[in-house]
């Protein structure tokens, strides 16, 4: 390899956390004007290599060189001055301030020394955003952004400091498909003016669309890097978990015939949000949920869990109605929920493992009239559930945040499951883990079905919902326009159905 | 995952470890050990020893419920005027209705009080911070009106006892801090209580979720300090054989935050420690003690206070550093 092409090079990383290598002699390079896709289960290291890249951690061991020169980056500000900039997924940018503002913001354009020069502060930022082809008005507050706007922002910040390494953390996690092509040409113009791009992303095939080479993390260390041009997605996947998957659906659910109606929702109205829905819920069925941002789904699905409230409409559980006021009572009817905001709401970051599984249900597990905890039984439960889910944990009293991705998702579906639920909503019970650990819980989910448990799910993946669901209900505006089941659903027409192409009458 | 359990730890993480575990008791044997040398008579003596531990129980019982208020992200300043409130009802009580019944309501004073702010900052929805500072001034002016500013004595036995009696050779305090503290450890560690408290302040929308009463477990905890301040204003009552309505816990509040804010709980909420707080109430009165025998300035004395807080805390940081964990 010419080293005269390389901008920035880590030989032998190695970082340790408390109990956890995190990183293990890992070497990674980025070329000039090179797209470097770092792919990875959840916990293979990645998000722990892009933070000392942007000098939020410091290595244990290993060394770094740019341009030939070995350096330390030894703080944020550091890497900044290296003229690399990381794109987070928790974006940095300061809500309460204005796009121009966060754009320069520590390098705003002075009157003098003391006054920020306002005028050319949004003309150069107006500049910036031109040049990217976005169209955010520079004075807007970034707390009135959509998320895509705000990943915007953040590019044309690290622009405007002349990275000339950029890091994007999970970019297009929750872009919308209009706005992932928008990125990708961006992308590709920053790669004509020779930036290089460090790109993590789980969906593979962009990997594929945007890079020019691939590094695979596993465990903490680097297991290959290879050529786009000379590998292939099977390839890559197995790299990623170590064996050979060659079933992404494992085992197809079986379908139900089960008609014992578990949960009726009749005229149901949310204000401003849902209008006059009207669905049934079987018993052991999958029930899947697709609408786009505003269709007014994750106000219904939390209303049913009463952690919103219905304006109008009736809701029966097992036939007898019900008014679930809050997640308590939704607990007692044997409702679970597992919020697609795992860190914001799903997960109680300061406790451990095992109190995050038993914390509902620890009020029954109990002795002398509930003021102290049975141990052996609350343990009793977590082992049970442990094992079911196979979840992996080093012991019990680690700190769920120690825990990847896919794992935290399960101790969030195992807290629920502990509580003996008959109906479980699941909000994009796959987002932001891994492959390996998705087929898992999509196992997971047809066991529970087949067990007798209704789900209820949704996910901006729609295959997922095709191969996962026995029936499909499609929001628009508020509005149920369509229903599928397995025999007529497929990714092009809940596509259609969600953006309000076709009618709930045609289908 | 790779196996964690069998992964050796650095020895940057070690010694955070050890800062974690050991860093309070060290600055505590720090400051007995300075001032057992520099003032080695007086200092140095059983009955110092005893004595400091005795007057601690005030700021650390006090300390308690702050400690629980604090893990759940919230805050309560108005423990100082709480205390001489409950102090005063409780005192001009007593020769009426015996010191039994004065210390009773006390308690029952102040554990209403706490209640009154738990109700404010929940169901009113006005911040902590601003709840319980308008009660500052509200508790201490209602404590001034009612005795018209007139120290209550207390002549009653059985009150003066409590503060001043020894058994088994220890004050009588030294035995009800004890037990407070471990039906507060026992609160915590073993009833699904504490479960709900730490939930509540590490994630109060997961905790929600969970079918957890937010506003319900946040109205326990300033409960709880009213608890915990009616307890303690009972010894400071009698220890000082009379309830003043102008001096009785003033200033108190700061010195029940800053041992637990130097116990290391944190601000942010979620995760806190009682014995970090009991350790804490103790370097306060070490330290302060240790001073006043040494006849360092009062003004210094504080200074002192001050930087020994940030000292800690900072400690706390360089502990999360070590580990290599950001906060």
């Amino acid at each position: 390899m010419n080293e005269k092409n390389v901008f920035i090079e880590l030989k032998n990383i190695r970082k340790i956390f408390p109990g956890v290598v995190a990183l293990e002699n890992v070497d990674f390079d980025v070329r000039y004007g090179e797209v470097h896709a770092l792919v990875g289960e959840n916990g293979a290291g990645k998000s722990t290599l892009i933070k000392i890249l942007g000098g939020a951690y410091q290595p244990d061991g290993g060394e770094i060189f740019i341009e030939g020169e070995k350096i330390s980056i030894s703080s944020t500000s550091m890497a900044q001055h290296l003229k690399m900039a990381v794109i987070y997924q928790e974006f940095n940018l300061i809500p309460d301030l204005s796009v121009a503002e966060n754009i320069f913001i520590g390098r705003e354009p002075k009157i003098g020394k003391s006054f920020i020069n306002w005028n050319k502060l949004n003309n150069d930022a107006a500049e910036i955003l031109k040049k990217l082809d976005i169209d955010i008005n520079p004075r807007k507050f970034i707390s009135d952004l959509s998320v895509a706007e705000k990943q915007m922002v953040e590019i044309a910040k690290s622009l405007s400091m002349d990275a000339r390494l950029i890091i994007m953390d999970e970019p297009t996690a929750t872009l919308t498909e209009k706005e992932v092509v928008k990125l990708f040409s961006i992308i590709e113009e920053l790669r004509k003016k020779g930036v290089s791009i460090v790109y993590i992303s789980h969906r593979l095939d962009e990997a594929f669309r945007l890079s020019d080479r691939i590094t695979v993390l596993r465990d903490g260390k680097r297991i290959e890097t290879k050529k786009t041009s000379e590998t292939n997605q099977d390839e890559i996947i197995s790299l990623m978990v170590g064996k050979i998957v060659n079933d992404y659906f494992a085992g197809k659910k079986e379908k139900t015939t089960d008609r014992d109606i578990v949960i009726e929702v009749k005229n149901y109205n949310i204000a401003d949000y849902i209008h006059n829905v009207n669905f049934k819920l079987y018993k052991g069925e999958i029930l899947g949920f697709a609408g786009v941002l505003g269709s007014g789904i994750h106000h219904l699905l939390r209303s049913l869990y009463g952690a919103a409230q219905k304006t109008e409409g009736e809701v029966f559980f097992e036939g007898k109605p019900v008014d679930i006021k809050n997640a308590s009572e939704a607990i007692k009817l044997g409702i679970g929920y597992v919020t697609e905001d795992r860190k914001g709401e799903g997960l109680l970051n300061d406790m451990s493992v095992l109190q995050n599984i038993s914390i509902i249900i620890i009020k029954f597990l109990t002795f002398f009239k509930g003021i102290f905890i049975r141990q052996k039984k609350e343990l009793d439960v977590f082992n049970k559930i442990a094992k079911e889910l196979d979840i992996k944990y080093a012991n019990i009293n680690q700190r769920i945040i120690y825990l990847s991705g896919g794992n935290q998702q399960k101790v969030v579906m195992g807290r629920t499951l502990v509580s003996n639920c008959k109906v479980l909503i699941l909000l994009e019970p796959t987002r932001g883990i891994d492959v390996g650990a998705k087929a898992e819980i999509h196992k997971i989910m047809v066991e529970l079905a087949n067990r007798g448990i209704s789900i209820i799910m949704t996910s901006s993946e729609l295959l997922e919902l095709v191969n996962l669901t026995d029936r499909c209900l499609v929001l628009y505006k508020g509005k149920l326009v369509a229903e599928f089941n397995r025999e007529n659903m497929n990714e092009e027409k809940l596509v259609a159905a969600e953006i309000g192409k076709l009618s709930y009458a045609n289908n | 995952m790779m196996d964690e359990s069998k992964v050796g730890l650095t020895s940057k993480q070690k010694a955070g470890n050890f800062i974690g575990s050991f860093g309070l008791i060290i600055i505590l044997l720090v400051i007995f050990g300075l001032f057992s040398f520099l003032i080695p008579g007086v200092y140095f003596t059983w009955v110092n020893l005893r004595d400091m531990i005795r007057f601690s129980s005030f700021v650390g019982i006090g300390a308690i419920g702050m400690t629980f208020c604090i893990m759940t992200g919230n805050f309560d300043i108005s423990v100082g005027s709480m205390l001489a409130l409950a102090g005063v009802l409780g005192a001009s009580l007593a020769p009426r209705i015996s010191g039994v019944g004065g210390v009773i309501v006390t308690i029952i004073v102040a554990l209403f009080l706490g209640f009154i702010n738990g109700v404010f900052v929940t169901k009113l929805k006005i911040p902590a911070f601003i709840t319980t500072l308008g009660m500052l001034f509200v508790f201490r002016a209602i404590a001034y009106i009612y005795t018209n500013n007139t120290p209550q004595y207390i002549q009653d036995r059985f009150w003066i006892s409590i503060g001043n009696k020894t058994f088994l050779g220890l004050p009588i305090p030294i035995y009800i801090m004890a037990v407070c503290y471990g039906i507060a450890y026992l609160l915590l560690k073993k009833s699904p209580v504490g479960r709900y408290i730490i939930a509540v302040g590490t994630n109060s929308r997961a905790a929600t979720l969970s079918g957890i009463n937010v506003d319900n477990i946040k109205i326990l905890v300033f409960t709880l300090i009213g608890l915990f301040v009616g307890i303690a204003a009972v010894i400071n009552a009698s220890m000082l054989g009379a309830a003043n309505p102008g001096m009785m816990g003033d200033g108190w509040e700061f010195q029940v935050i800053t041992a637990v804010v130097l116990g290391g709980t944190a601000l942010s909420g979620g995760s806190g420690s009682l014995g970090g707080s009991l350790l804490a109430a103790l370097i306060i009165i070490f330290l302060k003690t240790g001073m006043s025998n040494a006849q360092v300035n009062s003004y210094w004395q504080q200074v002192a206070t001050g930087l020994v807080l940030i000292f800690a805390v900072s400690l706390n940081k360089l502990k999360f550093w070590l580990i290599g964990q950001t906060q």
